[in-house]
């Protein structure tokens, strides 16, 4: 979970952005309510404690309506969209994540990424902290990864269930786990070694799966009703 | 294109960005990031700066 301030601070860009845009539109209004030859007319506008000629006024009007103040708006809400779609919550804004969100607050799960939601083992933004490669590379598919997603939901090009493209890098399970007395205890890890860095062998193979199967994300199984009914993560 | 056009287009593209920040849901997301998105950069780049532009060349500034 975010703390205090960082949600203050999130609500606040996400203010700064929304006037923006309102000033914005009506200055823009303003500017598209006004015929060409006003724009470019010689008479004098009273703005403030300076006279301007009309074509000085409108070209400052215009730089400020139609340039800083939409790119402001525009910069912080991309903030917000490069950010924001880190939650959790953002992920679950989609109805085919139900079946992920539902078992991860099930507190009878036994799955893996139950027990990491469950105990907070995770902090925070928990499906993208697994699901995101490390690195700028990592950051950079994964953002590709969400306008792929982006468009294949609202385009409703997906089948259900949904599954990964790309399998699962083991290094986003090392990258927590890896170095620490109790997976240095298991010499089980030590032999595997190779298999594991090369992810010839998933950490699920052993640990048990993350989500519910595929067979219980697929419309009909007992299990789907339960798993797709609506879900609520704060973050 | 001329003002009228820019103008409107801007307001289109704030009103989707507006909606985007308080749905955040897939479907205003979509909006923003595939319609508003690339018509603000339409409206600035073929209208203002090419104004903007036009009116450094006049000036015989580039």
């Amino acid at each position: 979970m975010p703390t205090l301030a960082e949600v203050e601070f999130s609500v606040l860009l996400r203010g700064f952005a929304a006037a923006a845009g309102v000033v914005a539109i009506v200055v823009c209004a303003w500017i598209a309510l006004t015929s060409r030859e006003t724009l470019r007319s010689t008479r004098v506008i009273r703005a403030g404690y300076i006279d301007l000629p009309a074509v000085s006024f409108y070209k400052l009007l215009g730089l400020f309506g139609m340039f800083l103040l939409p790119l402001v708006a525009v910069t912080l809400a991309s903030h917000e969209l490069f950010v924001g779609t880190k939650e959790t919550s953002a992920c679950m804004q989609c109805h085919v994540m139900n079946p992920y969100g539902n078992d991860m607050i099930d507190p009878k799960s036994d799955l893996l990424a139950a027990k990491h939601f469950r105990n907070r083992w995770i902090h925070e933004k928990q499906c993208y902290q697994c699901h995101v490669d490390y690195g700028f590379g990592g950051t950079l598919m994964a953002k590709m990864d969400g306008l792929r997603h982006l468009l294949k939901y609202t385009s409703r090009t997906y089948v259900e269930p949904i599954g990964l493209v790309h399998p699962f890098n083991n290094s986003n399970c090392l990258h927590c786990h890896a170095g620490t007395p109790k997976y240095d205890a298991e010499a089980m890890h030590e032999m595997m070694a190779d298999v594991i860095l090369s992810n010839e062998s998933a950490c699920t193979s052993c640990h048990g799966n993350s989500h519910p199967t595929r067979e219980q994300r697929s419309p009909g199984h007992a299990d789907y009703d339960r798993l797709i009914r609506p879900v609520e993560i704060a973050k | 294109m001329n003002h009228h056009l820019a103008a409107i287009g801007v307001i289109a593209s704030m009103i989707l960005m507006i909606v985007y920040l308080v749905d955040r849901g897939p479907y205003s997301t979509f909006a923003f990031t595939f319609v508003a998105l690339p018509v603000l950069a339409v409206c600035i780049g073929f209208y203002y700066l090419r104004e903007v532009l036009r009116e450094l060349r006049d000036r015989d500034v580039l």
